[in-house]
Order: C-alpha cells, then structure tokens, then sequence
C-alpha cells in the first residue's frame, strides 16, 4: 500500500514536471539581455563618441558641425585618453546645447567609435553594450587594442550600462537594424562560421539571442561595413547605394576628375560592383522592406566610399532627422543624395565629412547611439 | 488514514517534481553560454565527408613556412574524391587612421587531391612554400569547389572555411598600450587567433 502511494506520488510529480519543462523551450529561448538598437527610431537620448589627438584632423571637423545641432536632452559621452584631450575637444566644438561628458580612460583608441559595440535596450532604462570577443588586429596595433577596452570603460563610467563579450568576431558597423530586423553583413559569417559557429544558421540563432531581433544574413554585399552601402529609413523602408546612379550624375566630368574623389585607386562603377549592391536590395526587399536607391561612389580600393548612408537618424516629435554626411566638390551628388532622404520625408541636416571620408568612415562610423527614447 | 495518504503521494509528488526539474530544467543545460566556445579546428563538410584544417604551430615567427595539416575521414560507405583549393591572404589597416583593413591579397595558393575509401581517415600535409611577411594579418582559407549542376551560367559553388595564423612579432619598442589580457590569452587557446606584428604604417 505504501508502495503504491509513492508509486503514484511519483507519476503525479513526473506529470508534473513535464508539463513545467513543455513550457520551459520558452524560457530557453528568452533573450538573455536586451534588444539591438533601432537606428531610425526613436528620439536619441545618449550618442558616444572616440577624440584622439592623433585623429583631431578626422574627426573634430565633423564634431564641429553635428554636436552643436543637437538637441538640449541629448547627452554626447566623448570617450578621451586623458582630461587633457577632452578640453582640446571642447575647445573645437565650440558651444552646445547638448550636454558634453568627458569619459577619460587613460588608453589609445581609434576615433571609431561604431564599431567597438552594439546597444541594446535592456530593461528599464538600462543599456547593455554587446561587445566583440576581439578586435581585428588588435594584438599589434595598440590604437585598436585600446579600441577592445572602450565598451568596458564606458560600462564603468556610466550608469546603468553594462557590456559583456558577445562570442563571436564583429565591428558594430556590421549591423544595420531597424524596428523588426537587424540585417549583418557576410563579413560576420566570414569571420565567424567555423571559427566560433559551426554553421551560418548557428550563426543567426546565436545572434538573434543576443540581439533579441530577427537577423538577416545578408549573403552578398559589397565588401565594407553596412551603414556604408545601405541605411533604413523606418516604415520598412531600405535606403541603398547606387553607384550607377551617381555615375549618371558625374558624367559630365573627365574619368580623372572622377578618379580623384576615391583616392588612391579611383572610383568603381564596375558592373561587378553594381551586382553587389543590386544583391544588397535584392536581399532587402526579400526581406519585405521597400528599398529606395541613393547615389553612391565607391572606391576601387573597396574601402574609400562618397556614401550618403552613413548619417545619424534621430525620430523625435513625429519627424525623422538625418545628419547626412556631404563631401566637397559634388555638390551635384550632394544635392541629390538630399533630394532622396527629403522625398522619404526626412528633414536633411547635411555634415561635410571630407575629412574623414578617406579613411573608410564618416559620421555613422564616427558616433555610436547608445540609448534612444 | 486518507489524510495521510495524501499526504504521503504529494510528498513523492513534488520530490519527484523537484528532483526531475533540477536533472532536466533547460536553463540549467543551457547556462554555460556558447559564447565561450570556439572552434580549434575548422572542418569542412564535402558530400558527407569532412576535413579538419590545422597549421602546425599555433604562432609563426616572421620569415618561417607554415605546414598545413588536412585531416579527411570519410564516414560513407563510397570512396570519395576531391581537389581542395588552400589559399593564404594577408591584410593590414591602409594606416592608424584607418578604420577596417584594406581587402585582403592573395600571398599563396595550394592544392589537395584527396582520395579516400570508404570509412577512411587520413591526414594529408600541404607545405607553404610562402614564409610569412610581416605586418599582415594571415588568414588560410581553405575550400572544395564544384560546379553547380543546372546553373545557366555554370556557377561554381564554394564551400569554404578559413582559420588566422598567428605570427610572433619581433621584438619592438614598448608599444603605448597592450592588448587587453583576457581575451587575448582565451584567444591564444584557439588556433585561429588573429595575430599579426609590428607597428602600423602611418599614412
């Protein structure tokens, strides 16, 4: 009899526990931290950003113009090596009405500060930085090894910010995300699919956890980072580059004249080249978005781009603002890359990126979000 | 008397309970993330067979020939065969400004006819006759290439997987920061560590 009791306790506690553990898939793939950042919606409430010395030809210009248009409630953190660095930051910025916070960490870094993370809106008000496992020559470039380390500093500095090591090799301008979906570039799979995945689609479902939004691998994409040859827009809307587009509007112009803007190799308006941005917006609008073209210059090189995607969205108010990086001497693709982001009803605060252009970056590259509202 | 009863099967009951959801609670099977896990030997899949790439150092001094190990088992019931392609790339930021590398060039390319019986393991040694240069970051990329049946334009499809080669950089003044120490050491682990040397051109 007493047997029997336990025997039946025991088949009531198995039955138990097995519907518990059928509801517990659930909890195994409950996002662990947060969710990846939008980059166009939402009004931006805490930008980052990297000063160097080293760097101030590249990126003070550009801080010059887009700092002093930021709103009263923005809060830019400038990551310097010493206290020192960030009064010569402050120096050439000149006033603002945002609120400018020295994060001195006593280190070298690069000036790009896209890269080293990617935010996610944890909870509450809370930001976690997902951080690479390494940075890409990190080891004998003692710039980018300092680069490795600025996700932990600002997580010090910072309240209610935490960074942890997100398991695989990746710069944050990889990601290009907007309210459903963050799309990857295959510089990811490369540097991850057999080296700490085994596959692209552990891959995507490690990445889709630590993102806590859908991911789509794109498979074919020119070889750079995303913000540099594509850009969302909100409303399911993808903005991608068109190099025969801005072909079209250079025309009139001798090919040395062309060459010139993409030093050293000169411009690419290969067919080869255009197929990987056609790749781009063939993913995109698979992936259900409407894609819109802007004209884009890239560089033989594969890295010197005139791109007009690298800007800096901020939605606040029921109106979307982009910082559009311009560049001198095309004022015809200026004008145009403009006509674009208006027509899709944004306001267009142009910022003269030449400085850093040639450098393989521009503003995208140069400023991170790390909350919005 | 049925008061105990009860009692005694809802004892068992949520003992059982308890002790099930500790064994199998999937939380507990996925605590340790697979972040932490990385890959010593990229291994590519071709038809059913595999190969398993691994270089013969975990580090190379600047001016020594790395040897690569290819480890093929053949777990079908058919002989198989096929022509891998090995290629060595090496790239480098264009300078301290930079933010990314230029695109990487190619510094050597091999080849492997494997042939292999059924349940098969066998482990083919490919020399690279290219010493490692300096200032670039190495990557072996290792592939099987065959054309795509029933493709207009006779793609051929790439299967490919790739692995870093460390290299010890001679000795040079006390660079202003070091590496950070953690990940660097977790990545030394891993043969496909990303190491370069040397200072950085500066534009």
């Amino acid at each position: 009899m007493k047997s029997r009791r336990t025997l039946l306790g025991v088949v009531l506690g198995l039955a138990a526990a097995g519907v518990i553990l059928s509801l517990a898939p659930a909890q195994r793939h409950r996002l662990p931290g947060g969710t990846i950042l939008s980059e166009c919606d939402g009004a931006i409430r805490e930008l980052v950003i990297h000063y160097t010395p080293a760097a101030a030809d590249v990126s003070a210009p550009i801080y010059r113009q887009f700092l002093p248009q930021l709103p009263s409630d923005v809060t830019v953190y400038a990551i310097c090596p010493d206290a020192a660095t960030f009064e010569d930051l402050s120096g050439r910025v000149g006033a603002l009405r945002c609120r400018l916070v020295s994060v001195p960490v006593g280190h070298a870094m690069t000036t790009w500060s896209r890269d080293r993370w990617i935010a996610l809106a944890g909870e509450g008000a809370s930001a976690i930085l997902l951080c690479p496992s390494g940075e890409l020559a990190g080891e004998v470039w003692p710039d980018r090894a300092g680069d490795a380390r600025t996700g932990e500093d600002l997580a010090a500095a910072v309240g209610g910010v935490s960074a942890r090591d997100g398991g695989l090799f990746f710069d944050g301008g990889d990601f290009v995300t907007d309210a459903d979906a963050a799309f990857v570039t295959p510089a990811v799979l490369r540097r991850n699919v057999q080296r700490t995945v085994r596959t692209p689609q552990e891959l995507a479902i490690r990445l889709e956890r630590s993102a806590g939004k859908k991911i789509i691998l794109l498979t074919e994409a020119p070889d750079h980072h995303g913000g540099m040859f594509m850009m969302v827009a909100g409303e399911n809307r993808v903005i991608v580059g068109d190099p025969a587009a801005a072909k079209a509007l250079l025309s009139s112009r001798p090919a040395g004249q062309i060459d010139a803007l993409c030093p050293p190799a000169g411009a690419d308006f290969s067919e080869q080249t255009q197929q990987k941005f056609e790749a781009v917006a063939r993913q995109c609008q698979a992936a259900g978005r409407r894609v819109i073209r802007i004209p884009i210059v890239p560089g033989r090189d594969g890295r010197t781009y005139l791109t007009y995607l690298n800007g800096i969205i901020d939605s606040r108010d029921g109106k979307r603002t982009v910082y559009m990086p311009t560049f001198q001497g095309v004022g015809e693709l200026n004008r145009a890359a403009a006509d674009v982001w208006r027509s899709e009803g944004f306001d267009v605060r142009p910022i003269d990126c030449t400085s850093s252009y040639q450098h393989f970056g521009s503003l995208h590259c140069l400023v991170n979000v790390l909350r919005r509202r | 008397m049925k008061l105990i009863d009860a009692l005694h099967v809802t004892a068992a009951a949520a003992g059982t309970l308890l002790i099930t959801l500790a064994l199998l609670w999937p939380a507990t099977v996925d605590a340790v993330d697979p972040a932490g896990a990385k890959i010593v030997e990229p291994t590519l899949t071709v038809d059913g067979w595999t190969v398993a790439m691994r270089s013969d150092k975990p580090s190379y001094a600047v001016g020594e020939k790395p040897t690569i190990t290819l480890k093929c088992s053949n777990p079908t019931a058919n002989a198989v065969e096929g022509d891998l392609q090995l290629a060595m790339t090496g790239e480098s930021p264009a300078s301290r400004m930079s933010r990314m590398s230029l695109p990487p060039t190619s510094l050597w390319q091999g080849n492997c006819a494997v042939s292999l019986k059924a349940g098969e393991t066998r482990e083919y040694v490919v020399p690279v006759d290219k010493a490692i240069p300096a200032n670039l970051l190495l990557t072996v990329r290792l592939l099987h290439a065959k054309p795509q049946a029933a493709t207009v334009n006779a793609r051929v499809a790439v299967n490919a997987v790739a692995m870093s080669l460390g290299v010890i950089a001679p000795p040079k003044p006390a660079a202003p920061v070091a590496a950070r120490p953690t990940p660097s050491a977790q990545q030394a682990a891993a043969v496909q560590t990303p190491l370069a040397q040397a200072a950085m051109p500066r534009r």
